[in-house]
């Protein structure tokens, strides 16, 4: 089947289809009607999928592991086309590739196990999660009974390391001087969606290794 | 309507080619066909008739491509296909699928068998009802379980292999059914056609099941369990339904108010003949004589009876049933003396030998009838007989004793008579002349009562080759000439009956037939 014949074919399945937007979408994407389906690249083929999936205007689109495999060039024209989009449609993506979600996505959910562990605007989580450092001013740090909401604390000498996963600058620092007194230093450092990823998934991953080795 | 129109139009372009090639094949076959069914006027040069048996395989194959790629261009199997994302509705993908194999499998066999019957002499539009049934046949027989196959497998590939399992499958099959006993072919319907109908019901109910259970609802591995499982219910009827007890629903216990057409009495004045072919030597032939007596009102009335089960009861509690062992039928009027013949274990047959014995002897009893009798003139060349067929007399090197016909959909259920002092050219047995009086006959059977057969070529083949009536130990044909006139008596079943002959007190041995001989069955249409 040729790109033209299964756009035509699709056609007729929607009511809203967009001929103006159809064409568009063909020029933008760079595909040519006349080529097989099948002898075209997989990131053409992507892209083929996308505007067969926006010429209709959909309400909202899902998107399973569209990146990848594709090249970054296609998935720049990919994303584009997507954003370009974005004010009329909700599309929902699932992927690994954290660092091109965080590039353009509004909101996150984070799905473990099958279990939604997380979902808010990547701004808020952004936002709520940070790296914090403080030295301890000549005393050897001992974090025990810390908050549930700081996580994988961390003491070498004077320094204590830990994450905050619901940061608010003035309360973090005050329950921070509440259990240690007087610091040196402290430092609080954004994460990336990929750092918070991990920090998510690494208890999960101890308490599994845990739980196999009691059983 | 227009999503199916939609897929109808996306199937074709996409698939063209592969219609393409058996419509092809199917085309030179109805081009060739029309030569087959006479030796003289082949249209096509002889070594092309003489490939013309492979035409129907390919076109079958070719059609069996076509289903697998059309239901797999919307794959049902997985759950990653383009098409599940889009707002597909089930009911008109699969409306879509049906009209594609309507519009370009039985549509151009419809055509080609309407053109074939116009060119065999015959009017198509006397026979819609028979074209439709051959096309429903084709959908049970060949369309629908492809189309579940392919809707279970994920390829091409896949579907190939399945359908190469199936003969080793098959094979099996055969091997597993050889070890149960059945009941021999009796009567013109046997307890087979039950088994059969029961085993393609269940295979077909299955392949319908699965078909739209995948549409609907696309659970790949209940859908293989249930293809699965209907195969092996297919294979389990052989031992939950025995054939004897399907004989006995075939043919009832005549009721109180309605007594079997024929009554049969044991005939102990009469010796039984013991002659007959080999038999093995674990076995016994018993003949036992009969007297069949009973008055049919209408002359052209047959009862046609087959031993279908024998049972002996010895001294001490032994007891033997016949299985399998049981061959012999009659015809009555023209036999009222005939011989039900058996074997029996040669074991079983040595401990009772002697004793006296309780026999019990189930026929299955066939009533045939005449629908319609006439008497016509053989014409120099073809003619119209009763049942519809077009005959003419079989051009010498031939035969001139035959008489060649075609007929539509299938053969008509036919007997011929001819009279001897009636024919207008001598009769051919050497120098002997044959006694005034002597009833020549030629009989066709009918397969069973639907109004066609499955197949490609509607128009049906047969010769009525005649014969004397009487039972002579020399071959006798008659001459066809022109001018010599024909009873042409269409035939149907018109009850199906059962009935139960208990011999007490009878000794075996004195019925035992000679050793290593088996007696000639007794078979084919009598005349009366």
């Amino acid at each position: 089947m040729k790109v033209g014949a299964l756009l035509e074919y699709l056609r007729d399945f929607y009511p809203t289809w967009d001929r103006k937007l159809e064409s568009s979408l063909i020029k933008q994407f760079d595909l040519s009607r006349d080529r097989k389906i099948r002898a075209l690249s997989r990131g053409m083929k992507m892209k083929l999928a996308l505007a067969s999936a926006l010429a209709f205007h959909p309400k909202l689109i899902i998107l399973d592991e569209p990146f990848g495999g594709l090249d970054p060039l296609v998935r720049d024209q990919l994303i584009e086309g997507l954003l370009e989009r974005a004010a009329e449609s909700t599309v929902f993506i699932s992927s690994h590739d954290l660092a091109e979600i965080e590039s353009f996505a509004s909101h996150i959910g984070y799905l473990e196990q099958g279990r939604l562990r997380f979902s808010e605007e990547l701004t808020a989580l952004a936002k709520r999660f940070r790296e914090v450092e403080l030295t301890l001013d000549g005393r050897s740090a001992s974090p025990e009974n810390l908050p549930s909401t700081w996580i994988h604390a961390d003491a070498s000498a004077a320094v204590v390391r830990f994450i905050e996963t619901r940061f608010d600058e003035d309360r973090t620092s005050a329950e921070i001087h509440r259990l240690f007194g007087d610091v040196r230093s402290l430092t609080f450092t954004p994460m990336s969606l990929r750092s918070i990823f991990l920090a998510m998934a690494k208890p999960s991953e101890a308490r599994l290794r845990k739980d196999k080795d009691a059983s | 309507m227009n999503q199916i129109i939609n897929i109808f139009r996306k199937d074709f372009r996409q698939h063209w080619y592969v219609i393409l090639l058996p419509l092809a094949i199917l085309v030179a076959f109805a081009w060739n066909e029309p030569g087959l069914w006479v030796p003289q006027g082949t249209p096509l040069p002889q070594h092309l008739r003489e490939y013309s048996g492979l035409l129907p395989p390919l076109v079958v194959i070719g059609w069996m491509i076509l289903i697998v790629r059309v239901v797999q261009g919307e794959s049902l199997v997985g759950d990653r296909q383009f098409w599940i994302t889009r707002p597909y509705e089930w009911k008109k993908l699969l409306t879509a699928k049906a009209l594609f194999f309507v519009a370009f499998i039985n549509l151009p066999l419809l055509i080609v068998q309407v053109v074939l019957l116009w060119k065999a002499g015959f009017a198509p539009t006397s026979y819609v009802t028979g074209l439709l049934w051959t096309q429903f046949l084709w959908v049970l027989v060949l369309i629908l379980p492809m189309i579940a196959l392919a809707t279970v497998t994920s390829s091409f590939g896949q579907t190939v292999l399945v359908i190469l399992g199936i003969p080793l499958l098959l094979v099996g099959c055969i091997a597993l059914s050889s070890l149960i006993p059945h009941t021999p072919h009796t009567g013109l319907l046997d307890a087979y056609s039950i088994q059969e109908s029961l085993r393609n019901l269940v295979l077909l109910g299955a392949c319908a099941a699965v078909v739209i259970w995948q549409y609907a609802r696309r659970r790949t591995p209940q859908s293989r369990l249930l293809l699965i499982g209907a195969a092996a219910v297919a294979l389990g009827i052989m031992f939950i339904a025995p054939p004897h007890a399907l004989t006995t629903l075939m043919y009832p216990q005549p009721s109180a108010s309605r007594r079997p057409p024929v009554q049969l009495v044991f005939d102990p004045t009469r010796q039984a003949v013991k002659d007959g072919w080999p038999m093995r030597k674990d076995e016994v032939g018993i003949r036992i004589p009969l007297l069949v007596t009973g008055e049919l009102q209408d002359p052209t009335v047959t009862v046609d009876g087959d031993v279908s089960l024998v049972e002996i009861e010895g001294p001490d509690g032994l007891r033997w049933n016949s299985g399998e062992n049981v061959y012999s039928s009659f015809q009555f009027p023209d036999q009222s003396h005939p011989d039900a013949w058996f074997v029996v274990d040669k074991g079983f047959f040595e401990l009772v030998k002697s004793s006296s014995v309780k026999l019990h002897i189930w026929f299955a009893l066939t009533t045939v009838k005449a629908k319609e009798v006439r008497r016509i003139v053989l014409a120099s060349n073809e003619f119209t007989a009763p049942g519809g067929a077009l005959c003419s007399i079989s051009p010498e090197p031939y035969g001139s004793n035959l008489l060649r016909c075609r007929s539509p959909l299938k053969p008509p259920f036919l007997l011929v008579t001819m009279l001897s002092e009636e024919t207008t050219c001598p009769v051919r047995w050497a120098e002997r002349t044959v006694p005034p009086g002597t009833i020549f006959s030629a009989g066709q059977q009918s397969p069973g009562s639907a109004p066609a057969e499955i197949g490609f070529d509607p128009v049906k083949l047969f010769s009525l080759s005649f014969s004397p009536r009487a039972q002579t130990m020399e071959t006798l044909f008659a001459h066809l000439c022109p001018g010599t006139p024909l009873t042409y008596r269409v035939l149907e079943e018109a009850q199906f009956t059962r009935s139960e002959l208990t011999i007490d007190g009878i000794r075996l041995a004195e019925y035992q037939l000679l050793e290593h001989s088996r007696p000639s069955a007794v078979t084919g249409i009598m005349v009366h």
